[in-house]
């Protein structure tokens, strides 16, 4: 069957052996996918030209592209496996909303892309031509069915003898192609090749040394190839901020930001996407006297956390949703006992095991109430990689100052993308000072409240005169079990007034663009950057809108009812699921929420709006500018 | 192959253990460098502490003149306690900046092998002794009895049983005739590893006295075999012993049974018949007879194991219980 389609063969606008009459075209920002098979190592391959991208002075933010199945059957759209990067003259926060560029492995991979649109209508399609002639009929016609699909956009579609030519080097291209369009994308980009090179050789510093000799040579093979036939280019000027960075995804943000913190042990059980936090921390925290420890399972890990915690290290434990519904029941505990406590939830998508290797805020209001009981407990949101870093210091000092649980809201989004951030000046205050040991006074109790902060001396076992029964039942000041009927309500008052006088330290978030308006867009966590991305297009539309993001989810922000007043709308923006407003038998009164958004209208009283989405995805700018665009109220254009 | 060299085969088997000792000194040392540092920086104003120590996320989110007096921001150490904690921290600093020397030591001539050891953990336990005088300094308490000063000092016998999990292994040269192993017994606690470089003429089989269930212990000349000791989390022992003596490892994670655990890789078949310095002809032929005895039972064990098709002959209850109450009882160096 022969259908008409936009192919070309390997680009020859430039000529022939170009750079000479090589066409280059200016960025701001571009963002280019690498797609394939997983094991195909099209993430390596993204995540080394990130990294390069960063040490060349560019903005970079990088997501993974992930199937929900570990080792999904090849050529099957549903398991396209890679990585999008968005490199900027200025810096990146999110990561866009469709690609310019697209290297594609195979033709069923590059098919996932385009249903989900995530291709630019002009997208320069890079694809592997091996499979257009391959000796199975039907993946022939696959091929043609797919460029048939595909035709209804503009793409200019380039097909690369990728296999023919990493054949020259290597007898399983499989292993070894990525490396090979590494080289190709270097061409492309104008990447210093000493500097891939040196990024291959630390990529795969445990390997002998002939796989990094392997790999280089594919990367100028690629070059080079690029370089003969591939008239065009683009060009992202690097940022200009001579500061020392460094280049890393959420989860080793928050590993190193432990390891800074002065953290002494981390508890765990494996959980995606929260698992690689102890990846980077089993090569780094051992050398800084921390101890990581894989229990049993996720409610093993909270156990063992509170132990340390309470024997006076500072513990943490690290889980994802599902884990978290596990730990459900230590969490209290560690409330109830007031033992201090740092729990980091990497959110995906829910409920039950969901979706493991996607995106979504859904944990909030678990994080905020998914106790049994009445058990008030810190939540914070860091929205950006380098707050992945310093909100573990923060948290680990909250959560000894106030002897509480500190739970650090991080996603799948900020699990897995890669941004360069300013080298953290390490502080030795960060790491906190050896616990009181001291003896404890004459008649002193470990839960001797103040009465007006409901703050107590914590006791460390061994401190002289300190000894005392720890339990999770209800108990009186001196730790005694009690059922008394005032002792409940007493110590149900102190734990929740730590909450309220730490709200009375904490200052009012600031707005983002004009202090009033018609619209006010309200967000927490990994959205920050695609929200303002957003907000600023949409301003320069002329929309009389503003943005605030919140960090602080429990206790609140204070302030925020006065912010609210002075817009005439207010919306969040957030990656959990709220019910279409015109769907079938929603109603105001039956529709439900996005979870910031039940959260502030129980909080402020104010008819709160939502915009959500629940695609696997992080947010797109521009679908949250056409959402702003919508809910825009009467008279929004200014 | 000359002595130098098989300490720095030694020490490089035992270098994650060494690692992570430092490590641990380095995360200490930074530990109190804060303490210092906290106290400077409150001294000028206790919110510009609280800032370093909340770090950048709090930047412009919590109000730190509200929260300093919540939290009590406001103790500053006194002069003697400040000058007692700087000298635990340059002590700290002068190990962590140390060579791998503190990991080693000699045994003069004729010297005693366990007061070799004994004072050469003592030097690098220091660390130890530095960690707990800023706990004295910072509560005010004294040191308990028998610490004269733990900067100096810090030997086996005052560490905790924390300090013992772990502890910092240690390079022992040694000459055969002084190497009384069975002296060292008592020392093999917690995570401490030992490793003897033997020179000389040396007894067959010295160290066959140490082998309890818990406890690695490794007579060898392959340097390579070491690496069994640094693998095993528990105590343990080895010896890089000259040619002609006895080979074997007592590798406790190997399994259950002696079996499992004892592999005689060499036994020598002509018995000594000559003293060694202070170590009797009698003494040598013991032990060496102790370790032919352990080699016939394995035998004996793996013949069962064969006939039978199962392992250990399998403990009763009592049995257990017993094995149990002896665990409990602790009688490592009695």
């Amino acid at each position: 069957m022969e259908t008409k389609l936009p192919i070309v063969g390997a680009d020859a606008s430039g000529g022939k052996g170009s750079p000479k009459g090589r066409q280059i075209t200016q960025a701001k920002m571009s963002t280019v996918e690498i797609v394939s098979d997983p094991g195909e190592g099209a993430q390596k391959c993204a995540q080394i030209f990130g990294a390069i991208s960063a040490k060349m002075g560019n903005g970079v933010w990088t997501v993974e592209i992930i199937p929900a199945e570990i080792q999904p059957p090849p050529r099957l759209p549903a398991g396209a496996s890679g990585n999008r990067i968005r490199i900027g003259s200025v810096p990146v926060t999110n990561w866009g909303d469709r690609s310019k560029v697209v290297v594609a492995l195979n033709d069923q991979v590059l098919l996932a892309r385009h249903r989900l649109d995530a291709l630019e209508d002009d997208a320069i399609v890079l694809i592997e031509n091996m499979w257009k002639d391959h000796t199975d009929e039907d993946i022939r016609q696959q091929w043609v069915d797919a460029m048939e699909e595909v035709s209804d956009r503009n793409y200019r579609i380039i097909e690369i003898p990728m296999e023919e030519e990493c054949l020259k080097i290597v007898d399983n291209p499989r292993r070894g192609k990525n490396m090979w369009v590494l080289g190709l994308l270097c061409y492309l980009y104008d990447r210093d090749l000493e500097l891939a090179a040196a990024q291959i050789a630390d990529t795969f510093r445990k390997k002998a040394q002939e796989i990094t000799d392997r790999n280089v040579e594919l990367l100028n093979a690629g070059f080079s190839w690029a370089a003969e036939n591939l008239g065009f280019g683009f060009e992202v000027r690097p940022i200009g901020d001579d500061r020392p960075h460094v280049v890393m995804n959420g989860n080793e943000a928050l590993a190193m930001g432990a390891v800074a913190s002065g953290m002494d042990l981390a508890a765990m059980y494996p959980i995606t996407p929260a698992t690689s936090v102890s990846h980077h921390l089993g090569e780094e925290f051992l050398k800084f006297g921390g101890l990581l420890h894989q229990a049993e399972d996720e409610i093993a890990a909270a156990g063992v956390a509170i132990g340390a915690s309470w024997s006076g290290k500072c513990a943490f434990t690290i889980t994802s949703g599902p884990g978290l519904a596990l730990k459900t029941e230590f969490i209290g505990l560690a409330i109830m006992t007031e033992i201090p406590l740092v729990v980091v939830d990497v959110q995906r998508g829910g409920p039950s095991t969901g979706l493991p290797t996607k995106v979504e805020q859904s944990d909030l209001l678990a994080a905020l109430y998914g106790q049994p009981g009445d058990a008030p407990r810190v939540v914070i949101a860091p929205a950006t990689i380098e707050e992945c870093f310093y909100s573990m210091i923060t948290a680990r000092k909250i959560a000894e100052a106030f002897r509480t649980v500190v739970m650090v809201l991080s996603d799948a989004n900020l699990a897995t993308g890669v941004s360069p951030f300013p080298r953290p000046e390490l502080d030795p205050s960060w790491v906190a000072a050896p616990p009181d040991l001291s003896p404890i006074p004459e008649g002193l109790r470990p839960y001797d409240w103040d009465p007006q902060t409901g703050l107590s001396r914590r006791f460390i076992p061994g401190s002289p005169g300190g000894m005392h029964t720890l339990t999770g039942l209800a108990h009186d000041e001196g730790s005694k079990v009690a059922y008394d009927s005032e002792i409940n309500q007493r110590a149900s008052a102190m734990r929740s007034r730590k909450l309220a006088v730490f709200q009375s330290t904490l200052k009012p978030p600031s707005v983002n663009g004009p202090e009033e308006g018609d619209m006010l867009v309200v967000g927490w966590g990994s959205t920050k950057g695609a929200i303002e991305e957003a907000v600023e297009e949409a301003r320069e539309e002329g929309l009389s809108v503003s943005n605030l993001h919140l960090t602080f989810l429990s206790p609140l922000e204070p302030g925020l009812k006065e912010i609210f007043s002075r817009f005439k709308k207010v919306v969040t923006i957030e990656i959990n699921y709220s019910d279409e407003p015109d769907d079938p038998y929603i109603t105001p009164e039956n529709r439900r929420l996005g979870q910031l958004a039940w959260l502030l209208r129980a909080h402020i009283l104010v008819d709160v709006d939502c915009w959500t989405r629940v695609l696997g995805e992080p947010l797109r700018p521009g679908a949250i500018l056409n959402a702003i665009r919508e809910k825009m109220p009467e008279g929004g254009v200014s | 192959m000359p002595s130098e060299d098989r300490i720095a085969q030694a020490l490089e088997a035992i270098s994650d253990t060494k690692d992570f000792f430092v490590s641990s000194v380095a995360m200490s040392a930074e530990e109190v460098r804060g303490v210092l540092e906290r106290e400077r920086g409150v001294n000028e104003n206790p919110q510009v502490r609280l800032a370093h120590e909340l770090g950048p996320f709090a930047a412009g989110r919590i109000d730190l003149e509200r929260l300093a007096p919540v939290i009590g921001v406001n103790e500053t150490l006194g002069e003697e306690t400040r000058r007692k904690i700087q000298s635990a921290f340059e002590a700290l600093m002068d190990l962590k900046k140390a060579g791998d020397e503190i990991f080693t030591a000699k045994v003069p001539l004729d010297g005693y092998l366990r007061g070799t050891v004994f004072a050469a953990l003592g030097r690098v336990g220091v660390a130890f002794g530095a960690a707990r005088s800023v706990e004295w300094a910072l509560h005010d308490i004294a040191p308990p009895e028998g610490v004269e000063d733990a900067l100096e000092r810090f030997p086996p016998n005052l560490w905790n049983r924390a300090e013992r999990g772990c502890s910092p292994p240690i390079v022992i040269e040694v000459e055969g005739q002084d190497l009384r192993a069975a002296s060292l017994g008592e020392l093999l606690e917690g995570s401490q590893k030992i490793v003897l470089v033997v020179n000389g003429p040396a007894a067959p089989a010295p160290l066959v006295r140490l082998i309890t269930p818990g406890v690695t212990v490794i007579q060898t000349d392959d340097p390579t075999q070491l690496s069994a000791l640094a693998a095993s989390p528990g105590p343990g022992v080895a010896a890089l012993m000259p040619e002609g003596a006895a080979k074997f490892t007592h590798v406790p994670g190997e399994g259950k049974g002696l079996n499992e655990r004892l592999n005689v890789e060499y036994l020598p078949e002509k018995e000594p018949k000559r003293a060694l310095g202070a170590i009797s002809a009698f003494q040598q032929v013991e032990e060496l007879r102790q370790l032919a005895s352990m080699t016939a039972s394995v035998e004996a064990m793996a013949t069962m194991e064969v006939e039978s098709g199962s392992g250990a002959p399998p403990m009763d209850e009592a049995g257990q219980l017993a094995s149990w109450l002896i665990h409990q009882a602790n009688f490592t160096g009695v």
